[in-house]
């Protein structure tokens, strides 16, 4: 945790800097302090501060250790590299799932996207629960967004 | 008062009794479900209302408001687990009650008192608020930057573990509400050369992924967690004898909670926490609490849903939200084109007088609803998460292509998803960064203009009475959040 809130400050530094920076090449108004820049300024100086104040709290005072996440039911703690490769697949597929509708279509997409969240959820993979669950969902979402709301789902390139 | 008789026609349309229902089942079901809770119901539910009238949109969104709060404290009692933060110190007697047999007695009550803490509410926001929105009409920028500063002070309320963390969070929000085009010069900031920046950070979609796909990413990370089942609900309506015992807390929880919500930043939660200790300071047996006190479930539920009506005061009549539901209220009431704030009250009445309504109407709906799906939503604390969280995703990610039919909402929705888990896994809280990305504007704005007003000059903020009030509320505000953390009280709000 110690070594998340130092990244963290860095970080916070970091986009400081670059929010101030970038207010560098807003056109000036010589306006009373009010000018398009003033405010991100602000912001930007204020940022830094508080990002300072993180980095020197956390390397005077040390943090207990985070507990580990309970995993399957609470048998056990899961180890951290799983879990961040669960996080990024989730992640992945949600990025996929907006990416890919316009060429596969709402329906594909959203069968397959259910069913994969379905499945990193599920501690024992339950595969006939998983698409039946995916099917319905698709079915029942279709209705609600593409019907009742007359949203126009995409329906794919791949089928013109 | 004709307004008023007016908008109850209006809300005993069919349509919006029936958006009222459904409301209050989906509020209800969210807050009955751990790790669900109202905030995100609503945020998921706000592109339902993009075709609906200003009226029956907010109607469905209040009783989902009211719904969730009453509930998350079903879980709180029957598994020890609150729906929400503000459910959590009903856990203390409400589980033990449900340990000895009276779970359902409990949750009457927790209904009971929560109804009667909001009905409370509703009649104080009726009574208050035309006056101060009346007040409100006589404000310049010099007193709005103020008044959006105090509701900025919010954030340290929303903080979490940390205040520091916190207002990193709340900065960050403010650095992303500057990007899109300057409103007092048109010139772009921080947009890239993306042209669908220059509209700035769209709210709702952010807002669905900050609040509603972060907690899912947040429950995939957890994983399938088992939920014991600890007490069975059989009697249901408490008796007239345990009903009278609790009236005076629960009017007691219901003005502390309607006082806290008007206060910017409190919420619910601490509004709970503060009615309970009350009522056990003012009690003649402060020993049951904590054993099954009927008073110690009474009146936090009573104080967190009178919260509700508290917390619509300044929302609707200065434009301010107090805290992240307010915030996602006040954007659905932007998008059908209405401002909150004083003119709503000027030029928009009869969108005013049947939200009042509606608060009333929910809040007896709710008291109905709730004696009758007693046995169901006891029973939502164990519906599997496996098929949950997908809904949530992807229910997230059509809401926000509904907005305009396209991926660039999408994307919105999915990048703050991915920031708000990272956030929060880092012990970041998202509700400032929410809460910022709306008052981030008018605080801006106004500054801007006080500062074109005063010629540069700072002092104006401290020569004009109400801002100079304002501050001073600020200032206490914020240094009694710092000395309750150094004291280790732990303030948490979802």
């Amino acid at each position: 945790m110690r070594k998340t809130e130092i990244i963290a400050s860095i970080i916070g530094l970091l986009l400081s800097f670059a929010t101030y920076w970038g207010t560098l090449y807003f056109p000036k108004f010589p306006i009373y302090l009010a000018g398009p820049e003033f405010y991100p300024q602000l912001l930007s100086i204020l940022l830094g501060g508080l990002s300072i104040a993180l980095l020197i709290q956390t390397l005077v005072k040390k943090k207990p250790r985070r507990e580990p996440v309970e995993d399957e039911g609470g048998r056990g703690p899961m180890p951290k590299e799983k879990i961040f490769w669960k996080m990024v697949m989730a992640m992945a597929a949600s990025v996929l799932y907006f990416l890919g509708m316009g060429f596969f279509g709402f329906l594909i997409c959203t069968f397959l996207y259910f069913g994969f969240l379905m499945l990193l959820m599920q501690s024992k993979k339950k595969i006939l629960k998983t698409i039946i669950w995916s099917s319905a969902n698709t079915i029942v979402t279709y209705l609600i967004f593409a019907v009742a709301l007359k949203a126009s789902l995409p329906m794919g390139s791949i089928f013109r | 008062m004709e307004e008023f008789l007016k908008s109850i026609v209006v809300i005993f349309q069919p349509m919006n009794i029936l958006l009222n229902i459904v409301g209050m089942f989906v509020g209800i079901l969210f807050g009955a479900i751990p790790g669900l809770t109202a905030t995100l119901a609503i945020s998921l539910l706000i592109p339902f209302t993009y075709g609906l009238p200003p009226v029956p949109a907010m109607i469905l969104l209040l009783s989902i408001y009211n719904g969730g709060m009453y509930g998350g404290s079903i879980t709180a009692i029957t598994i020890r687990t609150p729906g929400a933060p503000a459910n959590a110190v009903t856990v203390i007697d409400g589980y033990q009650l449900a340990l000895q047999g009276r779970a359902g007695t409990a949750i009457s009550i927790s209904l009971i008192a929560g109804t009667l803490g909001g009905l409370f509410s509703c009649l104080v926001m009726i009574l208050m608020s035309p006056p101060l929105s009346r007040i409100a009409l006589k404000f310049s920028p010099v007193e709005y930057f103020t008044l959006a500063l105090f509701g900025l002070s919010a954030i340290f309320s929303v903080s979490g573990k940390s205040i520091l963390k916190g207002t990193i969070a709340g900065i960050l929000g403010l650095i992303l509400a500057t990007v899109g085009m300057d409103e007092i010069m048109p010139i772009p900031r921080f947009t890239m050369g993306v042209k669908d920046l220059q509209g700035g950070v769209p709210f709702v979609p952010a807002v669905i992924g900050l609040l509603a796909f972060s907690e899912a990413f947040r429950l995939i990370e957890k994983g399938e967690v088992r939920t014991e089942i600890t007490s069975k609900i059989d009697k249901i309506l408490p008796t007239w004898k345990e009903l009278r015992g609790t009236l005076k807390e629960t009017l007691r929880g219901g003005v502390i909670g309607t006082w806290i919500g008007i206060l910017p930043g409190a919420g619910a939660t601490i509004a709970a926490f503060m009615a309970y200790a009350e009522t056990k300071r003012a009690s003649k047996h402060p020993e049951t609490f904590g054993k099954g006190d009927l008073n110690g479930v009474a009146s936090p539920e009573s104080a967190n849903n009178a919260n509700n009506g508290g917390s619509m005061i300044p929302m609707l009549t200065l434009g301010i939200p107090g805290d992240t539901v307010t915030a996602v209220m006040m954007a659905a009431l932007t998008i059908q084109g209405l401002q909150p704030g004083p003119f709503l009250f000027r030029d928009h009445i009869d969108v005013v007088y049947p939200i009042f309504s509606a608060m009333i109407l929910s809040n007896l709906i709710m008291l109905g609803m709730g004696l009758a799906l007693l046995p169901l939503t006891s029973s939502l604390a164990y519906v599997k998460k496996d098929v949950l969280v997908p809904i949530i995703a992807v229910f997230g990610i059509l809401g926000s292509f509904t907005i305009s039919g396209s991926v660039y909402e999408v994307g919105v929705a999915v990048f703050f998803g991915i920031l708000g888990y990272i956030l929060e896994r880092y012990d970041f809280p998202t509700a400032p960064v929410c809460l910022s990305l709306i008052l981030g504007p008018i605080a801006e704005n106004s500054l801007r203009q006080s500062m074109i007003m005063s010629r540069g000059d700072v002092t104006i903020f401290f020569t004009r009475p109400i801002s100079l009030i304002l501050i001073v509320l600020t200032i206490v505000s914020v240094a009694y959040l710092i000395i309750q953390e150094k004291r280790g009280v732990k303030i948490t709000e979802d």
